[in-house]
């Protein structure tokens, strides 16, 4: 039986929060959605590896990265994720080039110096590879994190609260990025955001988080037509 | 007479260059070690390489004899094997110098690793680098500010060790004596215009010294 | 608001502890009882503290003791030290005080005499038997006094050269700080063999083994000086103690310790 998409089922436990999550995504832009403190970044952490689960199971078209139960666990390098940070993570001291070029370690230099240059290309850095991290505008540098989170041509794309620090006409910009990079690399992407026009712009699934639970999760018109709770409502709700 | 001064100079040199090596080589990882790594025992880890910091040097110069003199735990067996001892040797002026400038790198190295923002580690992380590339290719770029620092201070405290050199190492013109301990010497037996000579630039060396760990640390900090 | 006064009231209580319990009786103390300071060579140490004892019996007037390196002292002395007495192992460090016009000259004589002897770790297994056979490969490491400023190495030079092993030995030698330095490093079995005085070897006997004296006439004849220091407030008890020094008693102290009547 050929499973495709990402199945998530995570439970952690920390001081003052208990994360207790199960959902699952096709290949399509899924938007983990709530307010701060809900437990969306942890997630993302758990997905990709940097944090383990107390219990659970993560994979991805059928592919197990992580089942606490068959004491399996991919680390985090062996996981083929694409991560956009939130604050970027772009290192300052490597030029833009070398930001990119540091998301591949394993391919071979030549192979990967051509992809590095096909994906500058994609996402309008041409000229600026030898700029560093601080010389970049805002939107440069988030297609920079971009690039840098696809050259590896992971399986899936994750993206933590990516646009909150840019101003509107800039954040209309990077959705158009956002729905390029989805047409063309047809993989899943996993969004995290608090922001509600930003999510009904760009989601396929809503998977709504309340207090380290999915409070709910389908389509838009689902769940605004049949709320799980009058939070949700709330949530979804004005507007 | 001038042999001595030159010779204190060149041993000065030699020391401090041989126990800041020394220094980096250990320091580094264990630093490292500290800063990238929870384990059992790692405060107190931290506060036995600490120690050299704040004991007064001949303290540290008698466990220093303790341990590696002739019939000492260390260098007992040693002397018994090869007939040496690092006692009254440049080498043992150096194992001095060592000990007591170590703690200011690992402190120092200590805070620059641990200064660097942990996001850029992690994202190094899921990019798909080993710890080893990461540390290669993130942490010690943009900690070196302070692993500069850091050195610096070291090699100028490892100049300025006397303390605990003239217990383990003697006071040796030619071998062992150091400007720190010349200086001792001419002092004592009234040679004041010797002394003076290396005092100025003993003051000199070390505040190029100390100008190159806050150039250094100038951005970091 | 309380709590904070009683911080500060019991923090200026513990600043102001040592100066209540210190207070009046030693300040009055202090006032009448007078110290004299002694600075002498370091092989005096057991012998002066034993006469410094007899004297604060005897006169009611304290002694501190400053021992160290006779050179060592007498760059104190010259650095303006307050020291009322100076006793030296060696005539050089005395007759340089006393040219710099540091001494009260009437007031100087000599107290006392020592030797110099090879001594070899008591539980080493070395055969050395005389200064001649330190020129053996088997001794590696002998320590004598750094000759700049501790008499007891320069006395060791003065039999050495005496004996015709300088400057091949020269490699061979561990300068100490101190007579006592010597000493320790024998005991200890840091060296192999050490030049000291016989009364500091006579200190640790079960540490050190005596191999030889050296002849009377292969060095300068190792007498003991003293003089008072010019300038002191307390020169009667300054001059009371050499007198001491000098006396039946002294001299007998100073006899069961090994040192030598002084021949004036």
């Amino acid at each position: 039986m050929a499973v495709s998409g990402l199945e998530v089922r995570l439970r952690k436990r920390v001081p003052g929060f208990t994360l207790d999550v199960e959902w699952r995504m096709e290949h399509e832009l899924a938007v983990l959605f709530g307010f701060s403190g809900a437990g969306k970044t942890m997630t993302l952490q758990l997905v990709s590896g940097l944090l383990d689960p107390d219990e659970g199971r993560v994979a991805l078209d059928g592919e197990v990265w992580c089942d606490t139960a068959a004491g399996l666990r991919r680390p985090p390098g062996r996981r083929p994720v694409g991560y956009v940070f939130q604050d970027l993570a772009l290192f300052p001291h490597l030029s833009v080039l070398g930001n990119v070029l540091h998301g591949a370690p394993d391919l071979p230099a030549p192979r990967r110096r051509e992809r590095a240059h096909e994906l500058l290309a994609t996402f309008y850095l041409e000229g600026l590879e030898e700029r560093l991290p601080r010389e970049l505008s805002g939107g440069q540098k988030q297609r920079v994190a971009l690039a840098r989170a696809l050259i590896r041509q992971p399986a899936l794309l994750m993206l933590d609260e990516p646009f909150s620090a840019l101003d509107r006409p800039l954040r209309l910009e990077m959705r158009e990025v956002l729905q390029e990079v989805r047409a063309r690399f047809q993989i899943p992407i996993l969004l995290v955001t608090h922001d509600l026009e930003e999510a009904a712009a760009l989601a396929d699934r809503w998977i709504v988080y309340e207090q380290g639970r999915v409070a709910q999760q389908g389509r838009l018109e689902a769940l605004r037509a049949a709320p799980a709770s009058p939070a949700v409502a709330a949530l979804l709700g004005a507007g | 007479m001038d042999d001595a001064i030159l010779s204190s100079i060149r041993l000065s040199l030699q020391v401090a260059f041989t126990a800041t090596l020394l220094v980096v080589l250990t320091g580094l990882p264990l630093a490292w070690l500290l800063a990238r790594r929870r384990f059992r025992g790692k405060e107190l880890l931290d506060v036995l390489l600490t120690l050299p910091l704040v004991l007064p040097p001949t303290v540290t110069g008698y466990y220093l004899v303790l341990l590696f003199g002739r019939h000492g735990w260390l260098g007992g067996p040693l002397f018994a094997a090869t007939g040496w001892s690092v006692v009254f040797t440049w080498q043992g002026a150096a194992l001095a110098s060592y000990v007591v400038a170590l703690p200011l790198l690992i402190k120092t190295a200590r805070a620059a690793f641990e200064s660097v923002d942990e996001n850029l580690l992690r994202a190094s992380t899921c990019c798909g680098h080993s710890e080893w590339s990461t540390t290669l290719r993130v942490l010690l770029p943009l900690a070196r500010r302070g692993l500069w620092a850091g050195t610096a201070l070291a090699f100028a405290r490892a100049m300025g060790e006397f303390g605990a050199t003239l217990m383990l190492a003697g006071n040796i013109p030619g071998r062992t004596a150091t400007m720190p301990l010349a200086i001792y010497s001419l002092a004592g037996s009234g040679e004041w215009g010797a002394a003076h000579a290396l005092v100025l630039l003993m003051t000199v060396l070390s505040g190029l010294f100390l100008y190159l760990a806050n150039r250094g640390a100038g951005r970091w900090l | 608001m309380s709590s904070r006064r009683a911080f500060l009231s019991s923090t200026l209580l513990l600043i102001l502890l040592p100066a209540i319990l210190g207070g009046t009786p030693t300040s009055v103390r202090a006032a009448e009882r007078v110290e004299i300071t002694v600075s002498a060579a370091i092989s005096l140490k057991n012998a002066f503290e034993e006469l410094g004892a007899l004297y604060e019996k005897q006169s009611g007037v304290g002694v501190l003791f400053n021992f160290g390196a006779s050179g060592q002292l007498l760059q104190q002395l010259i650095g303006g030290a307050p020291v009322d007495v100076f006793a030296s192992a060696a005539q050089q460090d005395v007759d340089e005080a006393e040219r710099r016009g540091l001494l009260l000259p009437d007031s100087r004589a000599n107290f006392a005499g020592n030797q110099l002897v090879l001594v070899v770790p008591a539980a080493s297994h070395s055969r050395l038997a005389s200064f001649k056979g330190l020129s053996h490969k088997d001794v590696q490491r002998i320590a004598v006094g750094n000759p700049r400023s501790v008499p007891v190495g320069r006395y060791a030079r003065e039999v050495l050269l005496f004996h015709k092993l300088l400057p091949a030995l020269e490699r061979k030698l561990i300068y100490a700080e101190n007579a006592r330095q010597v000493l320790d490093w024998v005991a200890r079995g840091e060296v192999d063999a050490g030049v000291v005085y016989a009364t500091d070897a006579a200190s640790r006997p079960h540490e050190v083994r005596l191999v030889a004296q050296a002849q009377d006439a292969s060095h300068t004849p190792i007498v003991y000086p003293a003089a008072v220091v010019r300038g002191t407030p307390h020169q009667a008890q300054a001059r009371a103690f050499l007198s001491l020094l000098l006396s039946e008693a002294g001299q007998e102290i100073l006899g069961r310790h090994g040192f030598q009547r002084a021949t004036r």
